[in-house]
């Protein structure tokens, strides 16, 4: 087990090389070298898995300790790897996704002169930052992964920082997480307060000690991290702008992994969760109104990244609500999912993004069903999968928060219904995206180019610019697991992955999360409910966008009030721009413009007495000899002066 | 022997003779010459004092002073002498580059 530590060396190795000595290297081998830096943390994770499961089923957690890190008396954090069912899930998902994920960006960036070796040390250095935060034993070593991804990403939507829109999208997406930052920062300083610890074991065994109270101001400060990183409403404002990163970034960091952290702190936070019915419930809406806000802004949206990021919302929305009402292991399998299916539907928009010269708007895409024929078939595995069509695993997870939310003893029938309908809703607007873009008439441009003939994929006589390998095996892959990365918990009949999250969710043993043995009638009445939804969703999205085209352009013009509002995202950033931003400008220039009147004044002031002083001063170097003389003669009758008449 | 009080009136006449004649004259010769009037009219206070009080440090620092002076008019005559060499004229207020 100690081997967990390999994972985190390796990438971060790729990062120190790619950093240090990239400038010597070639153009192709910063890519090659960062993602061959992934693949020994992917096989660990195997092994670490493999030690895992030799354990006895309630002994499956340990603690490695590597150093003390903040050895300070009364106060102790280690820099330590918590190692159980949990952590272990994500260092595969992180390790895995992500290997495929640089192998896929090695292709997608390929043609990008400068900014290679930055893209690539960036993306190593964010899977380290991820990799501490997931296997991080204490809240502060977990806040130091929090804060390193929320840079890796910073920097890596600033990727094409000479576009504005990127420079102002990875300045908002930082802002905006520091504010959770600060959050769970304060959480944290509570904890410690009173605890007198920060590390997982003994704050859970002791989180019954305190008062409910501090216990649901803990939470809810954690919350707000939580909130921020994964682009929950009200904080969410900064993901679907995070799409101005290169495309494999929106894969990885802003659907995969990153994002998802949020949903991770809940799930590793559950028994101090548990204890806080009030910040469940509020979790459980919040998570709920997000999916549906989410979901019905994609409906609208022309930009093919940002339906995605919509949708990544929503989904992560899906997530939270499975927290809020305790079917964690839910919402942890519908984040493996996710996982998958989101990475996938992004890498299969790289591919069409790639194809046609880097146009992202599917009002200037369509018919490419043949074109770009990988990308269809990717684009419609993740598709079915998110839309929950059985057997694609998006029908297992999503179902299993569907039939949660009724359920469970948090859940009530709001919410459930809510879930479906997100449900119905996100099966139309995935599919709409995907009729736009692979069907109807060809609308884009080719033949921009990029002047570069070496540069190892072929061009079809059409000028669409076709994936090469390195491409092609991310999306097989990904789409393999979309299909059956879900039936690892299949309800009446493989239980899978309940059973290997079970020790997670039982330890402390006195709190038992309400472990859902989903199954029966009831959950198969919903779950063909669901499916159906999504069949609805995929039916109307075909109606509308292949068989009457005209139709959808007449739907948003009789109702141009609710398109306008869904396509500007109900206002929310205009909102923020005018109740935080805008004031915040206008205090900032007003105290400028007054500090630097009295600040500049005294500054000058004092460099304008110095000056002024010293050309009075110049006058008495005349130069010559006696005038010195006479000056030292001055000064030897008044020092005689002095001693005669002072009375010494 | 005179009073006191005679040699510390010639004394302070020779030095006031010494301190104008650096003042007023523009020839570095005649300036080292009235700085040793002045040296000297020292010499003479404290010759005075040593002989009135009895005491041999008085005699001893007047020996110091001329050593010195002697000293200080090798280094003010080389200084001359290179000034001399390099703008043709010893004239003390031709030397003023350090003018602030």
């Amino acid at each position: 087990m100690e081997l967990v530590w390999l994972c985190l060396l390796f990438p971060l190795a790729g990062f120190a090389i790619n950093a240090l000595f990239g400038a010597r290297l070639p153009r192709r081998a910063h890519g090659l070298l960062a993602t061959l830096a992934m693949l020994p943390g992917f096989v660990v994770a195997w092994i670490v898995l493999a030690d895992l499961l030799s354990l006895p089923h309630d002994a499956r957690h340990r603690d490695l300790i590597l150093y003390n890190w903040v050895p300070v008396d009364g106060f102790s954090a280690n820099f330590g790897a918590w190692l159980d069912p949990l952590s272990v899930l994500l260092l595969l998902i992180v390790t895995g996704v992500g290997f495929v994920i640089h192998l896929f960006a090695i292709g997608y960036m390929a043609e990008e002169v400068e900014g290679q070796r930055r893209f690539f040390a960036y993306l190593n250095l964010f899977v380290v930052a991820m990799l501490v935060l997931v296997l991080a034993d204490n809240f502060m070593l977990l806040l130091v992964g929090w804060g390193g991804v929320g840079f890796a990403s910073f920097a890596l939507i600033s990727h094409y920082f000479y576009r504005e829109e990127a420079a102002d999208a990875a300045v908002k997406a930082f802002v905006v997480n520091t504010l959770g930052d600060v959050g769970m920062m304060l959480g944290i300083f509570l904890m410690w307060v009173t605890y007198g610890a920060v590390d997982f074991e003994t704050v859970f065994r002791n989180a019954g000690n305190a008062q409910t109270g501090t216990i649901t101001a803990i939470t809810l400060l954690l919350l707000v991290g939580a909130l921020a990183k994964s682009g929950q409403v009200p904080l969410h404002t900064w993901l679907p702008d995070a799409m101005a990163g290169p495309t494999p970034v929106s894969a990885l960091i802003h659907a995969a992994t990153m994002v998802t952290a949020g949903v991770y702190l809940l799930a590793r936070s559950w028994p101090l969760y548990e204890l806080a019915p009030a910040t469940l419930t509020t979790i459980a809406w919040i998570g709920a109104f997000t999916a549906i806000f989410g979901a019905t802004i994609g409906l609208v949206q022309t930009n093919i990244k940002r339906v995605l990021a919509f949708s990544t919302m929503s989904q992560l929305g899906y997530m939270f609500l499975a927290a809020g009402v305790g079917a964690y292991s839910a919402a942890i399998f519908h984040l493996l999912t996710h996982a998958f299916f989101k990475a996938l539907l992004f890498l299969a928009a790289g591919v069409v993004i790639h194809a046609i010269g880097g146009e992202e708007d599917m009002r200037k895409m369509g018919g490419l069903r043949d074109k770009v024929r990988i990308a269809w078939i990717a684009y419609g595995i993740g598709g079915l999968a998110i839309a929950g069509i059985p057997p694609f695993s998006g029908f297992f997870s999503k179902d299993e928060i569907i039939y949660s939310a009724f359920t469970s003893s948090r859940g009530n029938v709001v919410l459930g219904l809510i879930a479906l309908i997100t449900g119905g809703l996100t099966a139309f607007y995935v599919f709409r995206g995907f009729f736009l873009t692979f069907y109807g008439v060809p609308r884009y441009e080719v033949g921009a180019g990029h002047g570069d003939t070496a540069h190892g994929h072929g061009h079809g006589g059409d000028g669409i610019h076709q994936p090469g390998l390195e491409m092609r095996i991310p999306l097989i892959v990904l789409s393999v697991l979309a299909i059956v990365g879900g039936w690892v918990l299949i309800p009446n009949a493989v239980h899978l992955f309940e059973e290997y999250l079970e020790p997670v969710f039982a330890y402390p043993t006195e709190f038992n999360a309400p472990v859902h043995a989903a199954g029966g009638a009831t959950y198969w009445t919903i779950a063909i409910i669901a499916a159906l939804l999504g069949v609805a969703g995929i039916g109307a999205a075909y109606y509308l966008y292949v068989l009457k085209p005209s139709l959808a352009a007449n739907l948003a013009q009789r109702y141009a009030g609710i398109h306008r509002t869904l396509f500007n995202r109900y206002y929310v950033d205009q909102l923020y721009d005018s109740l935080f931003v805008r004031p915040t400008q206008i205090l900032g220039r007003a105290l400028s413009n007054g500090f630097e009147r009295v600040l500049d004044g005294a500054v000058n002031g004092l460099g304008y007495l110095v000056r002024e002083a010293s050309v009075t001063m110049r006058e008495v170097q005349t130069g010559y000899v006696r005038n010195y003389a006479l000056l030292i003669l001055g000064g030897a009758v008044l020092l005689v002066a002095y001693v005669l008449f002072s009375g010494a | 022997m005179a009073p006191l009080s005679y040699y510390f009136v010639l004394s302070a006449v020779l030095f006031t003779i010494g301190t104008i004649g650096v003042l007023i004259r523009k020839n570095p010769l005649i300036m080292f010459m009235s700085i040793e009037l002045m040296l000297n009219s020292a010499n003479l206070s404290f010759a005075s004092f040593a002989r009135a009080k009895n005491l041999l440090s008085g005699q001893v620092i007047a020996f110091f002073v001329i050593a010195v002076a002697a000293a200080e008019v090798v280094v003010g005559l080389a200084i001359i002498v290179s000034i001399f060499r390099s703008r043709q004229s010893v004239d003390v207020d031709d030397v003023s580059m350090l003018k602030g």
